[in-house]
């Protein structure tokens, strides 16, 4: 660790500063031949505005509409996904945020449930299924210190409006909206001593070890749900204990600070960059290979001042297409999350992957919405964007047209494929068709 | 008096006929071994094993008509947040907070504490983990001597069996078994070995905060009996729900000494710890807990408004604003003379300070920050509506939403579901306009055939509400016109539909509505049972609608009818499979 003892910080403006370097003592060197693939979800909410998100041109040779502008610099790295829909989400219970949040990475409907403030008569629980980074986080984080870390920007509390991941039918993964309690999740072995971090694994394999001895008897005469409620508890523990080993670390990581982290509507930017400098930094440090930052919720009320923007998102997402102050305002939205995309790609396509290529050619990233436009509430012709894969075999720099009807859990198997999940269907099968046709090579 | 919910399949009348007659023919508290109380002189007899009967003092009350049917399995359930901070505060007898990290828990129903809703997630997992170090290492730290039945310097085996079974009664809220105390045991040794007594003292809490016996009140302390599925509770079982109930934390040593005794096995030995417990302060942060949910509180001293339309509002307002509700809802439960439903709905009564009553523009209390009990002008600020928080935390930063707010009313208030715009459908609300008053730009919903449908439930409620404005202030005119509050409930099938005028008689339409009072019932069932009611309760609850009722709706009465039914005596523990 005598890295540490030279450890300066890099502090940029608002963003989280970092330390050099850390934890390389702790990762054996890796073979060369193994890169780590990685996935990458980011969500945000009510849908956007055709004419000024659907690129022109061909599969090619296009430009970027307004709303996309900010992935220009990143043009050969993307693929725009036109006419994909989310068909999941056309059927079941729930109202159209909901159930399009829902649908999103599981490919299926809400299930039953009391929550019937979306649809009347039609009262929905929460998605009826496994989310597909929770899939794709079971291959790709059996080796890393966290098999996946969902990143939240005030999404708010509680209900299918604000959960995209999903361990199993009805049980969210809910995002942490906290970057302190993030930070201190991923980095608070960070710059330890070895010797240490050693002793204290140990002592808590003995006592993670002892916790499921204890656990032996617990379930006697219990009913059937609280006998696989403690098993779930159960093989949640002992999933803890197999990353008590993991490693972490590797050139391109470094333990950050974190600046202050504020609060209120008007923090919601900031928040988002340290939110995703840590996820950044937790991709380079190989702490996970999958991670989600999703952006508020579904149906959110988000006030965007800092683009002048003073009306809540929901409320604005609902005023008809001849409104044309209100159409502005959200092309402002929605192109301020293309920014923030844009930011965390290019991030990692700066990062080096050493023999192969950068960050980003090794990460499948993926931009998704509960809703395709949002006075509408409709679900087809989703805004999906694509970024980075090209060496996961996703040609990427195009802009791939579908005829409508092809519904976006074939987006999903061919991602999975791309990350070394063999599948041809996902989520509920009547929804797929099986992979994306020309998604990858 | 003791008869199953076997034999009632079909919508009952329970009376006091009836529970005689059915007492007959079948005794099933053997079959269940429920609370054997012995005949009182009164001749009250237990009625724990009646599906919703509640066996006050005065017996069964009146006439109960219900549909009969067996409660859902009981489900075991995890600490919330709320509950794993007090726990531990009582446990280690630490002042600590370790649950800031902790991923909120998922509202269901209105309430953070749904049994079923309380899954495990990995990050939860790591955070039991490293809370339970911390928690360790401070209780050591500070009370190692406490902890300890003998002097550290000469902790030998033991000491530690010793301190194993005290401190583990204590955590898992029940004796622990001789293999538990061995495991534990294993653990202190090897903690101890090489380090201190300390350590091994650190690791069994450690260990002990991680096991699920302490996450989760786990109920397996009887087994059910053949091809039965109603298991009663061991007294250890029962004296946790009480607390958790009552307090929101663990049993105190007068539980355990019950439950040690082997006393809570009867309806009146419950009774008496309910009625003690209620009256104990640790009773008030479990009603403050309960109103913030039932009354979407949480986030309320985070509010924000727009400060262009609403420049006096700000955090400060906002969390005083909080505090004048939490200690208005404690006066409305808890006042010896007031504590009734009637007073919550409609009491001219609120707690204000300084500079909360120049926000709202009232005669200055002049007690600085302090806040002080203050009557209110019946006719503006009556109950839990007329604190100017409430309707200030529903509706948009920059404008009151009589939608959102006819909502409120309806569900949380009135527990009528209502439904959201239909996908597809072009909503735009009115935007704000200087000229006009929101009653006449809300005129929009009235004229537009698609938006009254559901608007005509909503809209007229809220209008109703007008004189206080988006942050909660009281007015008279808005955009120099005079507020018109006049309102209506359009629910036919509501009690109280019909025309009202302000917020003062919307307040005394609800505090006489059966619906509302319902309503309560219904709310305290999910946070007390932590579930969804199903229809196997419907007699459980028309037993504490009619218990509140017959206390003039007294909110403790309700509270300690909740700790007498079948639901919270027994268990069900589904088919075994």
């Amino acid at each position: 660790m005598k890295a540490l003892a030279r450890r300066t910080l890099l502090r940029g403006a608002g963003k989280v500063a970092v330390a050099l370097p850390f934890l390389e003592a702790m990762r054996p060197a890796r073979a060369a031949s193994v890169v780590p693939k990685r996935f990458v979800f980011m969500f945000s909410p009510c849908g956007s505005i055709a004419k000024s998100w659907t690129p022109t041109g061909g599969e090619t040779d296009f430009q970027l509409s307004r709303i996309l502008k900010p992935l220009e610099p990143l043009k050969s790295d993307v693929v725009i996904l036109n006419g994909v829909d989310n068909i999941a989400s056309m059927n079941g219970p729930g109202g159209a945020h909901q159930v399009g949040i829902g649908a999103l990475l599981t490919g299926r409907e809400l299930g039953p449930g009391n929550d019937d403030s979306g649809n009347p008569g039609r009262p929905a629980g929460l998605a009826s299924g496994i989310s597909v980074d929770q899939v794709i986080a079971k291959q790709l984080g059996t080796e890393t210190k966290f098999r996946s870390v969902e990143f939240g920007v005030q999404c708010s509390k509680g209900s299918a409006y604000s959960y995209v991941n999903y361990l199993d039918f009805q049980k969210p993964l809910p995002a942490d909206n906290d970057p302190n309690s993030i930070f201190r999740r991923l980095f608070s072995e960070a710059g330890g001593d070895d010797a240490a971090i050693t002793k204290l694994r140990q002592q808590r394999k003995t006592i993670l070890d002892a916790v499921l001895e204890n656990a032996k008897g617990l379930n006697t005469n219990l009913g059937h749900a609280d006998k696989q409620r403690l098993e779930e508890h159960l093989t949640s523990i002992r999933d803890l204990e197999t990353r008590l080993a993991a490693v972490a670390g590797g050139t391109e990581c470094k333990k950050p600070t974190l600046p202050s982290v504020g609060s209120g509507n008007d923090a919601f930017p900031a928040i988002g960059q340290i939110q995703m400098d840590l996820l950044v930094m937790a991709l380079k440090c190989d702490l996970t290979r999958v991670a989600t930052l999703q952006w508020s919720n579904a149906a959110s009320t988000t006030r965007f001042t800092w683009v002048g923007v003073n009306k809540e998102h929901h409320e604005m997402s609902h005023y008809p297409d001849g409104d044309a102050a209100t159409q502005e305002s959200l092309i402002k939205v929605n192109t301020w999350y293309c920014q923030q995309f844009a930011t965390v790609a290019a991030a990692l396509k700066q990062a080096s992957d050493g023999a192969s290529g950068s960050l980003l050619d090794n990460t499948v990233m993926l931009w998704g919405n509960e809703l395709a436009y949002g006075n509408r509430h409709s679900h087809d012709d989703m805004p999906f964007v694509m970024a980075g894969g090209s060496k996961l075999g996703i040609k990427t720099g195009r802009n791939l047209k579908f005829n409508g009807n092809v519904p976006h859990n074939n987006l999903l198997v061919s991602i999975m494929n791309a990350l070394d999940v063999p599948a041809q269907t996902f989520g509920d099968p009547k929804y797929c068709t099986g992979p994306l046709k020309g998604l990858l090579a | 008096m003791k008869f199953s919910s076997a034999v009632m399949s079909l919508t009952c009348r329970i009376g006091l006929a009836q529970t005689a007659a059915l007492g007959l023919l079948v005794g099933c508290a053997g079959v269940v071994g429920t609370p054997s109380d012995e005949q009182t002189s009164s001749g009250e007899l237990p009625s724990a094993t009646v599906p919703g009967t509640i066996d006050g003092p005065d017996g069964l009350n009146g006439n109960v008509t219900c549909k009969a049917g067996a409660a859902p399995e009981s489900l075991m359930r995890r600490l919330t947040r709320f509950e794993y901070n007090n726990t531990v505060r009582d446990l280690l007898k630490l002042d600590v907070q370790p649950v800031m990290d902790f991923p909120s828990e998922e509202m269901r129903d209105g309430f953070v504490n749904n049994a079923q809703a309380l899954i495990v997630t990995p990050i939860l997992t790591e955070r039991y983990l490293t809370a339970a170090e911390k928690l360790a290492d401070a209780a050591v730290t500070q009370k190692l001597s406490a902890l300890l039945p003998c002097d550290a310097s000469r902790a030998d085996a033991d000491c530690a069996r010793a301190f194993v079974e005290t401190f583990g009664q204590r955590a898992f809220r029940r004796p622990l078994t001789q293999s538990e105390v061995d495991v534990f045991a294993s653990v202190y040794a090897a903690g101890a070995a090489g380090a201190s007594p300390k350590a091994g003292v650190a690791w069994v809490i450690q260990t002990m905060l991680q096991s699920p016996a302490f996450l989760y009140r786990i109920e397996n302390g009887n087994a059910p009996a053949n091809g039965a599925s109603k298991v009663a509770l061991t007294p250890w079982e029962t004296a946790s729900r009480l607390s958790y109930l009552l307090w929101g934390t663990m049993p105190d040593e007068a539980l355990f000494e019950a439950a040690r005794a082997g006393k809570l096995t009867t309806v009146s030995d419950v009774k008496a710890q309910a009625r003690r417990m209620l009256a104990d302060v640790k009773a008030r942060a479990v009603i403050a807990h309960f109103h913030e949910q039932w009354f979407g509180l949480t986030e309320l001293a985070a509010l924000e408004k727009d400060p262009k339309v609403f420049p006096a509002f700000n955090r400060e307002i906002a969390t005083a604003m909080t505090q004048q509700l939490q200690m208005f809802v404690d006066w409305a439960f808890f006042d010896a003379n007031a504590g009734s439903f009637d007073h919550l709905m409609k009491a001219p009564v609120t707690f204000i300070n300084t500079p909360l009553a120049k926000y709202y523009g009232l005669p200055d209390p002049n007690t600085g920050a302090k806040f002080a009990l203050t009557k209110t002008d019946p006719e503006k600020y009556a109950g839990l509506l007329g604190q100017g928080g409430l309707l200030a935390g529903i509706g948009k930063s920059d404008q009151t939403s009589p939608p959102v707010r006819g909502k409120f009313v309806m569900e949380s208030l009135l527990c009528s579901p209502l439904p959201a715009p239909p996908a597809g459908l072009m909503v735009k609300p009115p935007a704000t306009n200087p000229g006009m008053t929101t009653r006449e730009r809300f005129a929009i919903h009235d004229a537009d055939a698609a938006c009254k449908g559901c608007h005509a439930l909503m809209d007229p409620i809220g209008l109703g509400l007008e004189n206080f404005d988006g942050a909660g202030r009281w007015r008279d005119s808005e955009n120099g016109k005079p507020v018109d509050a006049s309102g209506a409930i359009d629910e036919v099938v509501l009690d109280i539909s019909g025309p009202f005028n302000g917020a003062a008689e919307l307040a005394e339409k609800l505090a006489s509505s059966e619906q509302a009072r319902d309503c309560a019932v219904t709310q305290w069932f999910r946070f007390a049972y932590g579930r969804t009611e199903g229809a196997g309760d419907d007699c459980t609850l028309a037993a504490l609608k009619q218990r509140f009722h017959d206390s003039d709706f007294s909110l403790q009465g309700l509270v300690l009818a909740l700790t007498e039914t079948e639901v919270f005596l027994t268990r069900n523990a589904g088919a075994q499979r």
